[in-house]
C-alpha cells in the first residue's frame, strides 16, 4: 500500500479541506486513499458528496487507436482556453497477468499538462473489465468537489463492458476512425445507444465518407426512439480541425441535457446502482472479514465441482453460517 | 504475479530522444506489477513533479543519454524537495559515467543503473527501495 | 554442478553459439554450394549495380572518411574538424546538437541543459561563420547533420556563407542530411510531431530539395536516414524497406511539384548503419544497390545512369557497442568498418569505443581514421572491387535480404507510403516490437553480447578518458545567443518574419526556403524563424 504521512486521523479534515480548495495534492492522495481502498478514504467522500457541487462529466469513449487522448488533449485545451477548471480521468487496462499496467494517455497531453485549472489523473482499471468502477465515480467525485467544470473521461474501449460509461457521463463521445465500416456493422446494438455525440477522428484519411455513412445507418436502426439525434462530427484531433463543432456538439447536448432532466434522470439511475454497488462491496466485505470465508469457499467449491453439493446450497450455507442475512 | 501496489513516472528530461532504455524498462516494469504513467520525451523538471503529484506516485524513473544527468539530477532533487515529496523514490539510467554515479547517489537519487545492467538487477533493486 | 565445473566442461566439450541465425533473423546453412546460385553476376558500374556504381571503386578513389564531429560552441566544433582534417579525415561532418535539431535557441528553458552536448549548438549565421573559418567551402565537402524543417534554416545559413566568401553555389561539395521522420532518434512519432508540424515538416524537406536542384548541381539534398530506425533493434530488411520507401515517397512528392525525376535522383543518397553481421552487412548494402536501381528504373523511370546509382554514407552501428569493456568496442568497430568497406560505400564514420559513455575524445576520434586508414593502406582489401562477390553465402544472402525488403516495401506501398505509416503510428509499431525483442534477445543470452550477457567481469575498472564539456560552455551559448538579439537591428528581422508568417498562413503552397534565407540574412535566429511558421499554423511547443 501507498505510504502516507502517518496521522491519518489529522489529515483527513486537511484532505476535504484541501479538496475543497482544489489543492492537487490533497485531491491526489483522496484519489489514492479511495483507489487503495482506504476505510478513511470514504469517510472524506461522505463529507464530499455532501456539497453538491456539480461539474459537466464527457466520456470520450472508443477503440483503441483512434485518437482518443489526443482528441481529449483538443478538448481540454478549448475549454480551458475558455477559462474552464478542466478534470481529465484518463483510463488504461490492467494486465490480467501481471497486475501492472502501462498508463500512456498523458503523453498525448503535453500542450496543456501543467495547467494550473488542469488536473489529470491516470487511472488502471485493475481488474475491473470495463474500467469504470466505484473508484471513477469517485475520482469524478473529487473533481467536482475541487470546483472543476467539467471532467473528460477517457475510457479503455468500447464493447459489451464499456456501455457503463453511460452511467457516469453526462455526454458520451464514442470515437471511431475511418475504415472501421466492417466492424462498425458487427457490434452490437447496445453500443450505439450510449453514444450522444460521434466524432470521426482522423478524418483526414480515406473513407470517411463511407464511415460517416455507416454511422448515420447504425445509429438511424438502433436509436430512433431516442428524442436527441446523435450528431456525426469530423474531426482530425492532431491538427485541431473540427474540434469547434465538436465542442459547439457538447454544449448543446448538455443544455439539452438540462432542459429535458435527461442529465437528472440519468445520474438518478447511476446513483441507484452505486448505492446497489455499494450494499453488494459491503456485504461481502464484512463476510469476508469473517475469518475462514476464504478456507470454506475453497473447500465448497471442490464439493461443487465434486458433485457432491451444488452452488445454490453453498450459497445459502454460507449466507446462513455468517448471519448476515436471514433466509427463513 | 500480482499488481505490487505503487506507482512510477517515467520519462526524460530535457530534450534528448532517445527513449529506447525508457520504453524497455516500462514494459519490464508493468509486467512486473507497477502501474507506470509513462511521460515520454521532453519534460522539465517542474512537469514531472507535478505529474508525480497529480498521480500520487511512489517514485519517478529517468532515463538520460545526452551528459545531462548532473544538471537535471540537482534540479529534480530540489524541486521534489521544495514540493515536500521527499518520500518519492528517485530512479535514473542510462550512459552515466561512474564518478558522476557517486555525485548521483550522494545527492539522495535511490538507483542509478548503467548501460547493460540484466533485468534481473534492475527489477530487484527496484522491488527493494520499496521494503 | 558448481559455476566453475559448469565452465570448465563447457571448454571441454567444446564451446557453441548459441544459434546459427543472422542478426536479422535469417537462417545461415551449414554451408553453401554452387548449385543454388545461377551464376549471374553483372560487373560492377553494370546495371543493376549489385557489384558496384563504379567499375574502379576504390582503386580509382578511396571512400571518404567522414566522422561526425561537433559538440559546444562553434568555435569548439572549428577547432575539432580542423584537428581531423589534420589527422587525415577527408570529409566534414557536423552533428548539431539537439536544441538545433529541434529550432530551438540555446536560451529556450527546455534546452538550456542541452545545449552543445551532443552536437554544435547553431543558432545564427554568424555561427555558421565561426563554425566554417579557415575552411574552404569549395575544396572540402561537408555534410550537414540537420533535420527538416530546421534544415532549411542552416542551408541557408551555409549558402550565405559561400556567397559572402565569393564562392558560386555551382562549386559547393557536400550534402544536407534534410530527411525528416527519420533522422530524429527513434524514430519516435511524439519527437516528431512534438516541435512543429509534421505535413510542414516534410514540405520544407521538399522546399529545400527543390531549391538545391538547379542551384548547386553537386550538392546532395538528401540522405535518406536508414541508420536512426536501425538503431533501436530493427532487422536488415527493415531498415533497406523503411529507407526505399520514404526516397519512394519523396520521388513521388519531387515529380509532383513538376522535376523531372532524372533531375535530382543523382543528387539522393542514403545514409546507412554498418552492424556487426559482417556478411549480412555486405549483402544488405549490395541489395539496396539492386533494389534502388531497378526502383529508379523500372518504377520512376528514370533514364539517365547516375539516376540509378545507389550511393550511400555509413555510419558503423553503435547498438552492439557496449560500456562494459569499452576497448572491446575497438573490435567491433573495426569489423563493422571492414564490413561496410567490403560491401562498398562513399564515406564511413567509424563509431568511437568510448560511445556508450559520451562523446568522442581527441583520442578515439583519431583512433576511428586510423582505423579505416590500417583498412585501406595496409590490408589490400581495396584492391578489387565487390571482393565477397559470386561467394554463394553472399549471393545468397544478397537474394534474400532484397527479396523480405521488397515484400515488407509492397505492404509499406499498399498502406498509402512510409510517410503515412508513420503518421498513422505503424512505422513505431515495429520499432517498438523489434526494441523489445533485442532487449528480451540479450537478457536471455539468445543475442549474445561479449562483457555484457557472456564473459562479464563484475568489478571492471574504467580505464579510458571520457570526454567532458568545458564548465561555461552551456552559459556562453546562452549570453551569445542573447546579446545577439539585443545587437542587431530589429527592422529587417521583424519585416522577414512577418513575410514568413504571412506565407505560412495564406499561401502554404510556396516554396517556404527563399523567405526562410531572406530571415536568416535579416539575423533571425534560428528558433525566431521557426517560432513565426509555428505561430502561423497555431502549433504549441513543449515548455
Amino acid at each position: 500500500m501507498n505510504s502516507y504521512k502517518v496521522d491519518m486521523k489529522e489529515t483527513k479534515d486537511d484532505l476535504v479541506t484541501g479538496v475543497l480548495r482544489g489543492d492537487k495534492r490533497c485531491a491526489s492522495q483522496l484519489m489514492s486513499l479511495v483507489e487503495d481502498g482506504w476505510r478513511e478514504g470514504e469517510a472524506c467522500l461522505r463529507r464530499l458528496y455532501a456539497t453538491g457541487r456539480r461539474a459537466h462529466i464527457v466520456g470520450v469513449t472508443g477503440w483503441p487507436g483512434v485518437g482518443k487522448s489526443t482528441l481529449v488533449n483538443r478538448v481540454a485545451r478549448f475549454l480551458l482556453a475558455e477559462g474552464k477548471q478542466v478534470g481529465i480521468i484518463a483510463v488504461d487496462p490492467t494486465s490480467p497477468f501481471s497486475g501492472g499496467s502501462l498508463l500512456g494517455d498523458r503523453e498525448r497531453m503535453k500542450e496543456i499538462d501543467g495547467d494550473p485549472r488542469l488536473f489529470i489523473r491516470s487511472a488502471a482499471t485493475r481488474g475491473h473489465p470495463g474500467g469504470i468502477t466505484r473508484t471513477t465515480k469517485s475520482f469524478i467525485k473529487i473533481m467536482e468537489a475541487m470546483g472543476k467544470d467539467v471532467i473528460l473521461l477517457e475510457t479503455v474501449g468500447v464493447g459489451q463492458n464499456e456501455v457503463s460509461v453511460i452511467q457516469v457521463a453526462d455526454t458520451v463521445i464514442l470515437t471511431v476512425i475511418p475504415g472501421m465500416g466492417d466492424y462498425l456493422q458487427s457490434l452490437k446494438a447496445g453500443v450505439f445507444e450510449i453514444g450522444d455525440i460521434f466524432a470521426v477522428n482522423k478524418a483526414d484519411r480515406e473513407g470517411v465518407s463511407n464511415t460517416v455513412t455507416d454511422l448515420k445507418m447504425l445509429i438511424g436502426l438502433n436509436g430512433s426512439e431516442r428524442d436527441w439525434k446523435p450528431p456525426i462530427v469530423k474531426t482530425v484531433a492532431t491538427s485541431g480541425e473540427g474540434i469547434e463543432e465538436l465542442m459547439s456538439a457538447v454544449a448543446r447536448h448538455r443544455e439539452y441535457g438540462e432542459r429535458c432532466d435527461l442529465t437528472v434522470s440519468r445520474r438518478a439511475s447511476a446513483a441507484q446502482s452505486e448505492i446497489l454497488e455499494i450494499i453488494k462491496s459491503r456485504i461481502l466485505h464484512r463476510m469476508a472479514e469473517q475469518s475462514g470465508l476464504q478456507d470454506r469457499l475453497e473447500r465448497y467449491a471442490r464439493e461443487v465441482c465434486e458433485g457432491t453439493k451444488d452452488p445454490y446450497t453453498v450459497a445459502d450455507e454460507i449466507l446462513e453460517e455468517s448471519k448476515i442475512i436471514e433466509l427463513h | 504475479m500480482a499488481f505490487k501496489g505503487k506507482r512510477f513516472i517515467v520519462g526524460k528530461l530535457g530534450l534528448d530522444g532517445h527513449d529506447n532504455g525508457l520504453r524497455i524498462v516500462s514494459k519490464w516494469l508493468t509486467d512486473s506489477g507497477y502501474e507506470v504513467v509513462y511521460a515520454g520525451l521532453y519534460n522539465s523538471t517542474k512537469r514531472i513533479v507535478q505529474i508525480a503529484l497529480e498521480e500520487n506516485a511512489n517514485a519517478i524513473g529517468i532515463s538520460f543519454l545526452g551528459g545531462e544527468h548532473l544538471f537535471y539530477a540537482h534540479q529534480l532533487m530540489n524541486e521534489l524537495h521544495q514540493n515536500e515529496m521527499e518520500d518519492v523514490k528517485v530512479v535514473l539510467g542510462g550512459v552515466i559515467p561512474p564518478d558522476d554515479v557517486r555525485e548521483l547517489k550522494g545527492l539522495g537519487v535511490h538507483a542509478v543503473f548503467t548501460p547493460g545492467t540484466p533485468k534481473r538487477k534492475i527489477l530487484d533493486t527496484i522491488d527493494s527501495l520499496f521494503q | 554442478m558448481s559455476q566453475k565445473e559448469e565452465k570448465m566442461s563447457t571448454y571441454l566439450e567444446g564451446e557453441r553459439v548459441p544459434h546459427f541465425r543472422s542478426l536479422s533473423g535469417i537462417e545461415y546453412k551449414e554451408v553453401y554450394r554452387r548449385s543454388e546460385w545461377n551464376g549471374e553476376l553483372p560487373d560492377p558500374g553494370e546495371y543493376p549495380f549489385t557489384r558496384g556504381i563504379h567499375p574502379d571503386m576504390y582503386r580509382g578513389r578511396l571512400w571518404t572518411r567522414r566522422q561526425q564531429s561537433g559538440f559546444g560552441t562553434p568555435e569548439e566544433s572549428n577547432e575539432r574538424i580542423k584537428y581531423l582534417l589534420k589527422v587525415g579525415q577527408t570529409g566534414i561532418n557536423m552533428d548539431a546538437d539537439v536544441g538545433t535539431k529541434l529550432g530551438l535557441d540555446p536560451d529556450y528553458p527546455l534546452a538550456q541543459a542541452d545545449v552543445g552536448l551532443q552536437g554544435t549548438s547553431l543558432s545564427t549565421y554568424e555561427d555558421m561563420r565561426v563554425l566554417y573559418k579557415d575552411i574552404p567551402l569549395d575544396q572540402v565537402s561537408s555534410t550537414l547533420i540537420i533535420n527538416p524543417p530546421y534544415s532549411a534554416v542552416i542551408m541557408a545559413q551555409y549558402l550565405l556563407l559561400a556567397k559572402e566568401r565569393g564562392i558560386p553555389w555551382e562549386k559547393l561539395i557536400g550534402t544536407i542530411m534534410n530527411c525528416a521522420l527519420t533522422q530524429l532518434i527513434g524514430p519516435t512519432y511524439q519527437a516528431q510531431i512534438s516541435f512543429f508540424p509534421i505535413d510542414l515538416t516534410v514540405k520544407i524537406g521538399l522546399d529545400v530539395m527543390e531549391y538545391m536542384v538547379p542551384r548547386s548541381p553537386r550538392w546532395n539534398i538528401v540522405n535518406i536516414n536508414a541508420y536512426n530506425v536501425r538503431e533501436t533493434g530493427v532487422s536488415a530488411p527493415q531498415e533497406v524497406a523503411f529507407s526505399m520507401s520514404l526516397a519512394a515517397d519523396y520521388i513521388r512528392r519531387l515529380t509532383k511539384r513538376g522535376l523531372e525525376v532524372d533531375s535530382f535522383a543523382r543528387r539522393m543518397a542514403f545514409f546507412s548503419a554498418a552492424h556487426i553481421d559482417l556478411f549480412e552487412e555486405v549483402a544488405k548494402l549490395r541489395a539496396m544497390r539492386r533494389i534502388w536501381a531497378r526502383m529508379l528504373k523500372e518504377k520512376f523511370g528514370a533514364k539517365n545512369e547516375k539516376s540509378l546509382w545507389f550511393r550511400t554514407a555509413i555510419q558503423t552501428s553503435a547498438l552492439p557497442l557496449t560500456a562494459q569493456q569499452p576497448l572491446n568496442n575497438i573490435v567491433r568497430a573495426t569489423i563493422q568498418t571492414l564490413a561496410a568497406v567490403l560491401a562498398g560505400t562513399q564515406s564511413i564514420h567509424t563509431t568511437g569505443y568510448d560511445e556508450a559513455y559520451s562523446l568522442p575524445t581527441e583520442e578515439s576520434h583519431k583512433l576511428s581514421i586510423r582505423t579505416q586508414q590500417v583498412i585501406a593502406y595496409e590490408t589490400k582489401v581495396v584492391n578489387s572491387a565487390d571482393p565477397l562477390g559470386g561467394s554463394y553465402l553472399v549471393e545468397s544472402l544478397t537474394d534474400q535480404i532484397e527479396e523480405q525488403s521488397l515484400e515488407l516495401m509492397k505492404l509499406i506501398e499498399d498502406k498509402g507510403g512510409f510517410i503515412q505509416c508513420f503518421k498513422e503510428g505503424w512505422v513505431e509499431e515495429q520499432v517498438n516490437e523489434a526494441r523489445y525483442k533485442m532487449a528480451e534477445a540479450i537478457e536471455t543470452g539468445d543475442h549474445p553480447v561479449v562483457g555484457v550477457n557472456i564473459f562479464r567481469e563484475e568489478e571492471e575498472d574504467l580505464k579510458i578518458n571520457i570526454f567532458r564539456h568545458a564548465t561555461d560552455m552551456q552559459a556562453k551559448r546562452i549570453r551569445y545567443v542573447q546579446e545577439y538579439r539585443k545587437n542587431r537591428n530589429e527592422e529587417p528581422v521583424k519585416r522577414a518574419l512577418e513575410n514568413l508568417y504571412d506565407l505560412v498562413r495564406r499561401k502554404p503552397e510556396v516554396n517556404l526556403f527563399e523567405p526562410i534565407m531572406e530571415a536568416v540574412e535579416a539575423r533571425a535566429t534560428l528558433q525566431e524563424i521557426c517560432d513565426a511558421m509555428r505561430r502561423a499554423t497555431d502549433f504549441v511547443i513543449p515548455s
